[in-house]
C-alpha cells in the first residue's frame, strides 16, 4: 500500500486539529477501488472521543460507507492517535471497521503533535483468525 | 392514508432517508412514484432465450413493485418459466395480471406514450434512441445508454436476475426528479450513480457457478418466509435442473406493506400466512415445505436438527447468532440495510455468523425497497448454486451499480469480539475432535 506524502501531511492535520492534543481522534485513508494498493484520500468519521479512546455510531459509518460510494473508493487503513506511545490496545483490537483479511490498523503516538512521519507509530494486520499482528511498515505501507 | 401509499410505506420511508434525510412527506414520494412511467421493450429474439426473458421479467416485477407505471413494449410470446408470481401461459397476459395486482392504483399500458426512461431487450427492441440497452448472458450483465440494442442469450436465467434489479434501480433513478418536485425538496448530492453504464458479471462473486449446469441441492432450511426468502425462491424456481426440498420457518401473515419487495407476493395475498403462500409457489423440482413458527430460543428446540444447508434472512440480529450456534455444516446469511445488501457465508471453523453481523438492531420499521431485497437474495440464490464452502462476504450497493464500488467482495476474517463467542467454541470443538481421534 502506498500513500503520498501530502495525503500524511493532511492526515495528521485532521487528527491534530480535531484532537487538540488532548483527545485520541480517528480516520480512514482510502483510495479508489479501481487502484487497490493506492492510497490518495482520508474520510473522517463523525466520532465521540476523549482522552483515552474514540467511538463511532454506526449512523457515522453509514455514512462513511455512503460517500466512499459517492467517491467510488474503499478504505485501506483506518487511523487512530494515541495519548502516548502507539500499539494496539485490546479496545483498538475491537474496533475494526471491516472484517476483513489484510486490513490495516494505524496507530500515531503522542496524539499526532510530533513530526509528520511513521516514526513511533504502530501498524497492524488483521490476519485470517481475526487477530491484529503487527507488521513492518515496509511492504504494508510506505510513503511514496 | 390511500392504497398505493400504504403498500409503498416501507419503500418511501427508505427514498425518504436516503434522499431527503426523512425531511419529506412519504405520502407524496408513494403519488409520484406511481405518477411516473418507464418503458420496457423486448424483441422476440431476446424474449426466447431464458437469460432475455427472466431480465424481462425480473425488471418488470421490481420495477413495478416500486409503484413505478410500466409501458410494455414486447410481442405476447410463451412464457419460458411459469411459475410464481406469473399465472398466465404468454408473457404480456402474465405480466398485466400481476401487474395489475401489486401496488394499487398503479399504471399499466401497451400503448406508447410520455416515459422517464426505455429499456431495451434485444437489437430489435422499439424503445427509442436513448434507450439503456440491456444486454443479458447466462451469469452477466451490461446496460449502457443509446449503445444500439444489446443481446440477450443465455439458457440460464442468473445474468437475467442481475439486470431486471438493475433496471429498476436506473428506472427509480428516472423518476427521482419528479418525486423531488412532488415533496419540494432536493435529493441529497453527491450521491452515487446505479448506471448506466453497469456491469455485473455474478462468476466474478462465484466462479464456482461455471462449474456446473445441474443443481442438486438437497435439503435446505430457510430461516424466515420473509423479502430475503421470496427473492431467493423467485431464483431458484428459474433455475433449470435445479432440485431442492426447502424447509420455510415463518410465523407471520402477510402485510400489504409487503408487496414493495416480496418477489413472489400479489397484493391479494394479504392477510394469508407467509408460509402457505410460500409452500403453494412450490413448482417443478422445488419443493417447499413450511413450519408456521419463528426462530426463536423457545422454538429452537422443536425444529432442529437443521438442514445441512440453511440460508437466513430475518432483520433480527440475534436469530443470525442463534442459528449459527446451531452450527449448520453451510450457512448463508443474507440481509438488507437500506442501500446495501449483503450475503455472508461460512462453514465450521471459519468465521461465523456472530463475527460478521454483530450489532443488533433497534425495534423499528425497517425502511425495504424492491431491488436491494432482490440482490440479497439472488446472492443467496448464487451461493446456494454454487455449492461453495469458500467463506464470501460480498456488498452489493443496487444504489451505485454505476460505479465501481457497486460490487464488492471481502475475505472475511474472525472477529476478537464475536458476540458468540465463536473462536473459543471452535478451538473446543477442535480439542474435542483431536481428543476423539
Amino acid at each position: 500500500m502506498a500513500l503520498g506524502q501530502e495525503v500524511l501531511e493532511d492526515a495528521f492535520g485532521h487528527l491534530r486539529r480535531c484532537g487538540c492534543g488532548r483527545v485520541e481522534c480517528v480516520l480512514y485513508l482510502t483510495g479508489p477501488v479501481a487502484a487497490p494498493t493506492l492510497i490518495d484520500g482520508l474520510l473522517q468519521p463523525v466520532h465521540a472521543a476523549g482522552p483515552g479512546g474514540y467511538s463511532v455510531s454506526s449512523a457515522a459509518i453509514g455514512e462513511v460507507w455512503r460517500e466512499l460510494l459517492v467517491r467510488e473508493q474503499s478504505v485501506r487503513v483506518q487511523v487512530h492517535t494515541h495519548p502516548g506511545p502507539a500499539y494496539h490496545s485490546a479496545t483498538d483490537d475491537s474496533h475494526a471497521l471491516v472484517h476483513s483479511v489484510g486490513f490495516l490498523s494505524l496507530v500515531i503516538p503522542d496524539f499526532a503533535m510530533g513530526d509528520v512521519g511513521f516514526d513511533g507509530a504502530y501498524l497492524a494486520e488483521l490476519d485470517d483468525r481475526g487477530r491484529w499482528r503487527p507488521v513492518p511498515f515496509e511492504g504494508h505501507l510506505e510513503l511514496l | 392514508m390511500s392504497a398505493h401509499q400504504a403498500a409503498l410505506t416501507r419503500t418511501t420511508l427508505l427514498l425518504n432517508q436516503e434522499w431527503f434525510a426523512g425531511r419529506a412527506d412519504e405520502r407524496l414520494i408513494a403519488d409520484a412514484l406511481v405518477a411516473g412511467t418507464v418503458r420496457l421493450a423486448a424483441d422476440a429474439e431476446a424474449l426466447s432465450s431464458r437469460a432475455g426473458q427472466t431480465a424481462f421479467v425480473t425488471a418488470f416485477m421490481l420495477t413495478a413493485r416500486l409503484g413505478v407505471g410500466i409501458e410494455l413494449a414486447a410481442p405476447n410470446v410463451p412464457v419460458i418459466d411459469l411459475v410464481a408470481p406469473l399465472r398466465l401461459p404468454r408473457l404480456l397476459d402474465a405480466l398485466l395480471d400481476l401487474g395489475a395486482d401489486l401496488t394499487p392504483g398503479a399504471r399499466l399500458r401497451l400503448t406508447p406514450g410520455e416515459v422517464q426512461e426505455s429499456f431495451a431487450f434485444g437489437k430489435d427492441a422499439v424503445a427509442g434512441d436513448a434507450a439503456v440497452a440491456v444486454g443479458v448472458g447466462d451469469f452477466e450483465t451490461d446496460l449502457a445508454r443509446g449503445a444500439g440494442g444489446a443481446r440477450c442469450e443465455g439458457e440460464l436465467p442468473f445474468g437475467g436476475f442481475a439486470a431486471g434489479a438493475a433496471v429498476a434501480a436506473i428506472a427509480l433513478r428516472a423518476i427521482q426528479p419528479r418525486v423531488e418536485q412532488a415533496v419540494g425538496l432536493t435529493a441529497r448530492t453527491p450521491a452515487p450513480s446505479p448506471g448506466p453504464p453497469v456491469h455485473i458479471s455474478l462468476l466474478d462473486l462465484f466462479p464456482e457457478l461455471a462449474g456446473g449446469r445441474s443443481y442438486d441441492l438437497g435439503d435446505v432450511d430457510a430461516i424466515s418466509g420473509g423479502a430475503i426468502t421470496n427473492a431467493l425462491l423467485f431464483c431458484l424456481l428459474r433455475i433449470p435442473a435445479l432440485t431442492v426440498r426447502v424447509r420455510v420457518i415463518e410465523g407471520q401473515d402477510i402485510e400489504l406493506s409487503n408487496v414493495n419487495r416480496y418477489a413472489l407476493l400479489r397484493a391479494s395475498d394479504t392477510g394469508r400466512h407467509k408460509i402457505d403462500h410460500l409452500v403453494g409457489s412450490a413448482a417443478g423440482n422445488v419443493k417447499i415445505g413450511g413450519v408456521a413458527s419463528l426462530y426463536t430460543k423457545d422454538s429452537r428446540a422443536v425444529l432442529l436438527p437443521l438442514a445441512k444447508r440453511v440460508v437466513v434472512g430475518v432483520d433480527d440480529v440475534q436469530a443470525r447468532w442463534l442459528v449459527q450456534e446451531d452450527n449448520p455444516a453451510w450457512l448463508a446469511v443474507a440481509a438488507t440495510g437500506n442501500n446495501l445488501a449483503q450475503l455472508t457465508s461460512h462453514v465450521p471453523g471459519g468465521p461465523c455468523a456472530g463475527c460478521l453481523h454483530t450489532t443488533p438492531l433497534p425495534p423499528a420499521t425497517t425502511p425495504t425497497i424492491s431491488f436491494v431485497s432482490f440482490f440479497a437474495g439472488l446472492l443467496q440464490a448464487c451461493a446456494l448454486a454454487s455449492r461453495s464452502s469458500t467463506p464470501r462476504n460480498v456488498h452489493v450497493y443496487p444504489f451505485a451499480l454505476g460505479g465501481p464500488a457497486g460490487v464488492m467482495s471481502f475475505k472475511p476474517t474472525r472477529n476478537p469480539d464475536c458476540p458468540i463467542a465463536c473462536s473459543s467454541r471452535w478451538s473446543l470443538d477442535q480439542q474435542s475432535h483431536e481428543a476423539c481421534s
